[in-house]
């Protein structure tokens, strides 16, 4: 993945102004407090709190699977509409969706989103990912075959197998063990220094000192910038 | 947990607990909890039927009425019948039983759903109480269906009164014996591979029988004579036996199987209590049969067009059944229009029969619909993916549209060109079927006679099958008086219509903006 140009830097990869989500149709449904934030292209932002602050709601809202109750969010300089290609070619997530292509291998799946993207070496950096993400052996397995830690390592390759400018990460550390947590670190750290701006919810202390660029804390009464290093604090005194 | 908690272990082996609550007892409760549930008005449901009943009225008026003015004929019946009757009554028997095999061995058919399964078999009630409702409602089902086949197929092949008597209750008797017998098998620890097997010799069965009907037509063949009363009587003795010895075993099945195939059951009721064929489809597609395989390379995929493609068509190659509905689905009106009925009839199982296997064919939407990270996952807008996911379809519906009419009608340049333009009409039916909104199982439930259901449910039933009947109205005209010019132009309209319908892709809804509600707001 080439670096972001400066001319997309001056740009904030993600803004959100004023963003309130919930899942009813009036603000009276928010289930955090508003958010403003930006993103510059390159870093990475960790979202955290504790269970039910609306991480993975907000989550939802960048990335155009909820509207905003109010407020609105901005990827890439455009407001977010999930329909649109531009969007779609520039924006992988990992939310909590466990799905893949049904009827396809771990293989044949990673193959077919990177050739969908028109990868050059695709075959290649399949062959590289799953080596990556520890599935070599289950690379012929169909996925609902795979142990639930294992879907979870597909998924994620899946996110890294083809072109983004923004990976947008649910809880990425779900159901992966210490060594794959480590390997996760390492790969965010050079998507972000591709210029790749990351936006993660975590509960993981370690991911956010080691790759988090800024931290977002959301508690019932505010939602607040701080530091990682302020932000692993807090995940420890949950 | 204090002393007199009732759940508290008093250290000899039965717990404190009053009494047991039977199996009946269990589901009474969760009954009346469901009812809890309702609270939108009956009027609802009823007016949602009504609202469709009447559209789809006045589709087949405009439909007659346009045929009329062509010049159509709906006295008339089909040609001389092709088929021997027995040979009829032979495949189309072993057509059902073979997709009711196929359908009973992959739902269990025992269970009692996820929610069952994780707060009922805990429970210390008896399991043959429990189960027992589950398995006489399979067995009934089975019953009527194999009734109602039974004697639709006596009646179409025009026997005598008695027989087609005996033929409902052989139907009825075989039918409840294939399901009792597939529930004997879940009394013994059976592995994944085992089911698939049952499975996929229902399939075979179903796609043998077609295969045959072909086979012997050509060859004309005279079929075996099969006294109808004999068939009764096996009928009926196997019914009996099999569920005699079902109902027996029943407590036998382990809990492991109710769990792991009760899911799959729950989701199956589900689907046929909201009668939501795209969730019933799914469930029945069963994707991840296979544990390993040899992989593709994908060398020829190049963008996202054939990514979607590729996926859609290994889909269909990789799931036997969709394959046989589709081969089943083409039997349809070419053995309705063999029986020599009337031409009104076999236009019907046209319809019926190229929507069935429009739906075969739409399994990759249907699952994007259920999982829209897999459309997401490209650099196409959501439009185009649906647009996409639409050619296979429509190749596939093309090609069957052309056999079964070759066969009907023989082909010439019209006939071509008519199903040229209706191929992505039906095939947009199918798709717009497949990324229809599920109905609100959030909102109130509408409590009726025949159970709870949510609001908009009769909307989400019949997306698919009115935009159907629409995008079939010019060809089962032309079926009435032949292609022509004005019909060509009606399709072009239908799919100018359908088509972008399709494809179409909502944007979600917003919610209310403006005011600071419960937060206030503050630059984070």
């Amino acid at each position: 993945m080439p670096p972001a140009n400066s001319a997309a830097r001056a740009v904030p990869a993600v803004r959100a102004t004023s963003l309130l989500v919930g899942y009813g149709e009036s603000v009276d449904s928010a289930v955090c407090p508003p958010v403003t934030i930006e993103v510059p292209a390159g870093r990475a932002l960790a979202i955290v709190g504790a269970n039910g602050t609306g991480k993975s709601t907000l989550l939802r809202a960048f990335v155009g699977l909820l509207p905003a109750l109010s407020g609105r969010v901005e990827v890439l300089g455009r407001e977010v509409d999930e329909r649109e290609a531009s969007f779609r070619a520039a924006v992988s997530t990992v939310m909590d969706e466990d799905t893949s292509f049904p009827s396809l291998t771990v293989r044949e799946h990673l193959l077919l989103l990177a050739r969908g993207h028109g990868v050059s070496r695709a075959s290649a950096l399949v062959t590289e990912l799953i080596a990556e993400f520890g599935l070599t052996d289950r690379a012929a397995a169909m996925p609902t075959a795979l142990s639930s830690g294992q879907r979870r390592r597909m998924l994620l390759a899946s996110a890294f197998v083809r072109p983004r400018r923004v990976l947008v990460l649910d809880e990425p550390e779900q159901r992966l063990d210490a060594g794959m947590r480590d390997r996760l670190a390492q790969r965010l750290i050079a998507e972000r220094a591709d210029g790749v701006t990351v936006i993660m919810a975590t509960h993981d202390p370690a991911l956010v000192s080691t790759v988090a660029t800024e931290a977002l804390l959301i508690s019932e009464k505010a939602a607040r910038r701080t530091s990682p290093k302020d932000a692993v604090a807090a995940i420890e005194a949950l | 947990m204090s002393a007199t908690d009732p759940t508290r272990p008093t250290g000899d082996a039965d717990v404190a607990v009053d009494t047991v609550p039977t199996g009946a007892q269990l589901r009474s409760l969760t009954r009346a909890a469901r009812r809890g549930h309702g609270g939108a008005p009956l009027s609802q449901l009823v007016g949602d039927i009504y609202t469709y009943l009447f559209t789809f009225a006045v589709t087949v008026a405009i439909a007659i009425s346009g045929a009329h003015v062509l010049g159509a004929d709906f006295s008339g019946t089909t040609s001389t019948s092709t088929l021997d009757g027995r040979w009829l009554w032979i495949v189309a028997g072993l057509t059902a039983a073979g997709l009711m095999l196929g359908v009973l061995a992959r739902l269990g058919p025992i269970g009692v759903g996820g929610a069952g399964a994780l707060w009922w078999l805990p429970t210390p009630v008896d399991r043959l109480s429990l189960l027992r409702p589950t398995a006489t409602s399979w067995i009934a089902v089975t019953a009527l269906a194999g009734a109602i086949a039974a004697g639709a197929i006596s009646a179409l092949t025009r026997t005598d009164p008695g027989e087609i008597v005996w033929a409902v209750i052989a139907g009825a008797g075989l039918g409840a014996a294939l399901a009792a017998a597939v529930a004997l098998t879940q009394t013994v620890p059976s592995t994944r591979a085992r089911v698939r097997r049952l499975a996929l010799v229902g399939d075979l069965m179903a796609g043998v029988a077609v295969a045959a009907w072909i086979a012997v037509g050509i060859a004309d063949v005279d079929a075996p004579v099969v006294p109808a009363l004999a068939v009764a009587v096996v009928g009926v003795v196997a019914g009996v036996v099999a569920v005699v010895v079902l109902l027996r075993r029943l407590a036998q099945i382990p809990g492991a199987a109710l769990r792991e195939r009760g899911a799959r059951t729950g989701m199956a009721s589900f689907a046929v209590t909201t009668l939501d064929f795209r969730e019933l489809g799914r469930v029945l597609t069963d994707p991840g049969r296979d544990q390993r395989r040899r992989t593709l390379s994908m060398g020829w995929v190049r963008g996202v067009v054939g990514a979607l493609t590729t996926a859609d068509t290994l889909l269909l190659l990789r799931a036997p059944r969709q394959l046989v509905v589709l081969l089943a689905s083409l039997g349809l009106p070419i053995a309705v229009a063999s029986s020599g009925t009337s031409e009104v009839l076999a236009a019907l199982a046209f319809v019926v029969g190229v929507y069935l296997a429009a739906n075969a064919v739409t399994a990759g939407a249907r699952e994007a619909e259920h999982a829209p990270a897999l459309d997401r996952a490209f650099g196409v807008s959501a439009r185009a993916a649906r647009a996409i996911r639409l050619i296979v379809p429509t190749l596939a519906c093309l090609l069957w549209s052309v056999v079964a009419i070759g066969i009907l009608r023989g082909l010439d340049a019209g006939w071509v060109i008519q199903l040229v333009l209706f191929a992505p009409a039906i095939a947009a039916a199918a798709l717009k079927a497949a990324y229809r909104n599920p109905p609100n199982w959030g909102a109130p439930l509408v409590v009726s006679p025949m159970g709870a259901y949510p609001p908009g449910v009769v909307n989400s039933l019949a997306t698919g099958p009115i935009l159907a009947v629409i995008a079939c109205l010019p060809v089962v005209i032309a079926l009435f008086v032949q292609p022509m010019a004005i019909l060509a132009f009606a399709q072009v309209l239908v799919t100018g219509i359908l088509v972008p319908v399709a494809i179409h892709a909502k944007a979600r809804k917003a919610g209310k903006s403006g005011g600071a509600g419960a937060f206030g707001g503050a630059r984070a």
